[in-house]
């Protein structure tokens, strides 16, 4: 049973498909600095050249290289997906284990906080917490987005602790003496590790996606850069109506490919997972 | 056969609320109850089995979980659960939760907390119905038959490996070391539910309580594992109870047998008197729709001494709760009037055969 999913969600050509392409991109994030001689923020003295063989995506209004800076801001976008959808991740599997499991007073409580979260329009509390940040960096970025990501992955849990914990083999556990977290941790957990990663990947190209938000509002990252931030100064400086198409097109591009990559390995997870969707 | 009794069930109760919409809150409606168990008194004595036989829905189950302690205590709506372990399990709980311990040796299954009733729960087994729910699908066989050792930091590595070992062997999967490091989906129905049995057996329990551990299986391994069970009481000496709507295994496998309905007890005797004398108009039914296995009989047509459907556990009858469905109420009609106006009681009409039934009243001289 346990390694048998990870074959079979290999035979799955949408995972297969969707890993070649996230494996892709992360080779390139991790690689792409090393293969240009330029900083995101260097001058290199052209200014808004086309493409060439010096800069393969060209220059921008302000003289910087748009390869060196597609490199280094995929490396942002990356860190931003990852830290924000971990902390998603880990305060919504938190909130959910411990509501479904204890139940009675602490459950109503946990899901009241939840709900509360849950109703507030993200984007715009996003935007009033970015705002009053005057020093902002990949760091506070993914946490603010991270802490605002989790409840529906609370609610989601929940549900799935909740149908656990009535299991045969939890009563059997507390028949043995084990207390309530090691049930949570040893017996609950592991059944709904798979479902646990997809939440990730969901969060994770979620943060992506509201972290690209917020630099294209001009809410990102003060000290550094990523996909979004690029995307931002293209449109505010007319790249595509000056015609500097190598301006804007790559990061967007990348953005799109990722966002699809992540989110054909998470339906093809769910198939594989899901019986009633295989084929 | 009376021996010393290990467990003793007093006038056990257990009541779950039932849920209440916004409306009943503001209407001022009273909470109502599902009277899953509704006042059952039994022993269980050492290296005995007692069915429990009854419909579903009759609060079998819940006598069971309620034993082992698997109901929350705020349901517990009345009685006690009295439980002996072993002197040394008796000793710990004196010195460390001296107000749990009831009188003779006896614990309070639900007064006990922490340390005291982890040191109980040792001493006091489960098996559930379903072999494909009650064993954890991530864990190997050996993880599953080890846990409850080293919550309960019982030897090494080594020590537990033989431990698990001889159990395996005591449930028949042999040899261990081919089952130890599969996973319960490797396994088929029979060798599941031993696989359940040993995990409950691997802490050498005293109490064990079995609730329809067969009715999944495959007729053919059934007796097998019956056979499993009843070899396990006798070596062991331990108290069973024994779970059941089917009334020929409760004969195979039981010493006593107890039937249950709508959460009472009303019948309680010795398997085959049980069998070849029924008392309660219920148990006469029951035995009645025992399947008829001589082919020259199977062409009479019996007509079942039962009728209507099973009352609601949350509005019971007033009365006797087995009146709306009696075919003896409706023939005797000198005791109507008691049946109406009040439940009966267990009454002994034969040495240690007790029945729930006006009809046996003793006669006032």
């Amino acid at each position: 049973m346990n390694r048998m999913p990870a074959k079979l969600a290999l035979a799955n050509p949408k995972v297969r498909i969707g890993i070649m392409v996230l494996v892709i991109i992360v080779a390139i994030a991790a690689v792409g600095p090393y293969t240009t001689g330029y900083g995101p923020l260097d001058y290199t003295g052209d200014i808004g050249a086309p493409p060439s063989r010096e800069h393969p995506l060209g220059t921008n209004t302000f003289g910087y290289d748009v390869y060196a800076q597609v490199v280094y801001g995929l490396r942002g976008s990356l860190a931003i997906g990852l830290l924000g959808g971990v902390i998603a991740t880990l305060i919504g599997v938190a909130v959910g284990l411990a509501s479904g499991y204890l139940g009675g007073l602490a459950d109503e409580m946990l899901m009241m906080i939840t709900n509360i979260f849950l109703v507030i329009p993200t984007l715009a509390l996003l935007i009033i917490i970015a705002a009053y940040i005057e020093q902002r960096g990949i760091g506070v970025e993914s946490l603010i987005i991270g802490l605002t990501a989790w409840p529906w992955t609370a609610r989601a849990v929940r549900a799935n602790t909740l149908s656990l914990r009535s299991r045969e083999f939890v009563y059997v556990a507390k028949l043995s003496g084990l207390g309530g977290a090691r049930i949570l941790v040893s017996e609950i957990m592991p059944n709904m590790l798979s479902y646990i990663i997809m939440v990730f990947i969901l969060q994770f190209g979620g943060a992506i996606l509201y972290a690209v938000g917020l630099d294209f509002l001009g809410l990102g990252p003060t000290d550094s850069i990523s996909l979004g931030v690029i995307l931002q100064q293209a449109v505010l400086w007319n790249a595509i109506q000056l015609g500097m198409w190598w301006w804007a097109i790559p990061p967007g591009l990348l953005i799109a490919v990722l966002l699809t990559a992540l989110y054909l390995v998470n339906t093809g997870l769910d198939e594989v997972l899901n019986p009633r969707l295989r084929r | 056969m009376k021996g010393e009794a290990l467990i003793r069930v007093e006038d056990l109760k257990v009541w779950f609320p039932v849920r209440r919409s916004i409306v009943d809150l503001l209407a001022r409606r009273p909470q109502l109850y599902v009277h899953a168990v509704d006042g059952v008194t039994f022993e269980i004595y050492r290296g005995e089995t007692l069915c429990l036989v009854g419909e579903s829905g009759c609060g079998k189950t819940t006598t069971a979980r309620a034993i082992v302690r698997l109901i929350d205590k705020e349901n517990i709506a009345g009685g006690r659960i009295l439980l002996k372990p072993s002197e040394d399990v008796l000793e710990e709980v004196k010195k460390i939760q001296p107000d749990a311990v009831a009188e003779e040796g006896y614990v309070d299954m639900y007064k006990l907390k922490g340390k005291a009733l982890l040191g109980v729960r040792r001493e006091t087994q489960m098996i559930f119905q379903d072999p494909f729910a009650s064993l954890n699908p991530r864990f190997r066989i050996l993880d599953i038959l080890e846990e409850p050792l080293i919550v309960h930091k019982i030897g090494d590595k080594e020590e537990r490996l033989e431990i698990v070992s001889k159990v395996l062997e005591t449930v028949k999967l042999t040899p261990p070391e081919e089952f130890l490091p599969r996973f319960p989906h490797q396994l088929s129905g029979g060798q599941r539910q031993r696989v359940a049995i040993a995990r409950a057996l691997v802490l050498n329990p005293k109490i064990l309580a079995a609730d329809e551990p067969v009715s999944m299986l495959d007729v053919s391994i059934r007796a097998e594992v019956l056979e499993v069970l009843n070899e396990l009481r006798d070596k062991m000496k331990m108290a069973i109870l024994f779970i059941t709507h089917d009334l020929a295994l409760a004969r195979y496998v039981c010493d006593r047998i107890a039937v249950m309905y709508l959460g009472k007890i009303v019948e309680l005797g010795g398997a085959d008197d049980i069998i070849q004398n029924p008392l309660h108009p219920y148990t006469q039914a029951l035995i009645n729709a025992i399947p008829e296995p001589e082919p020259e009989n199977r062409k009479k047509i019996r007509k079942l001494r039962i009728k209507g459907e099973v009352t609601s556990a949350v509005n019971l009858p007033k009365g006797c709760r087995f009146r709306p469905r009696c075919v003896a109420y409706d023939e005797n009609p000198h005791i109507q009037p008691r049946c109406e106006a009040e439940e009966p009681g267990l009454i002994e009409e034969r040495p240690g055969h007790y029945a729930a039934c006006w009809l046996y009243e003793k006669r006032s001289p």
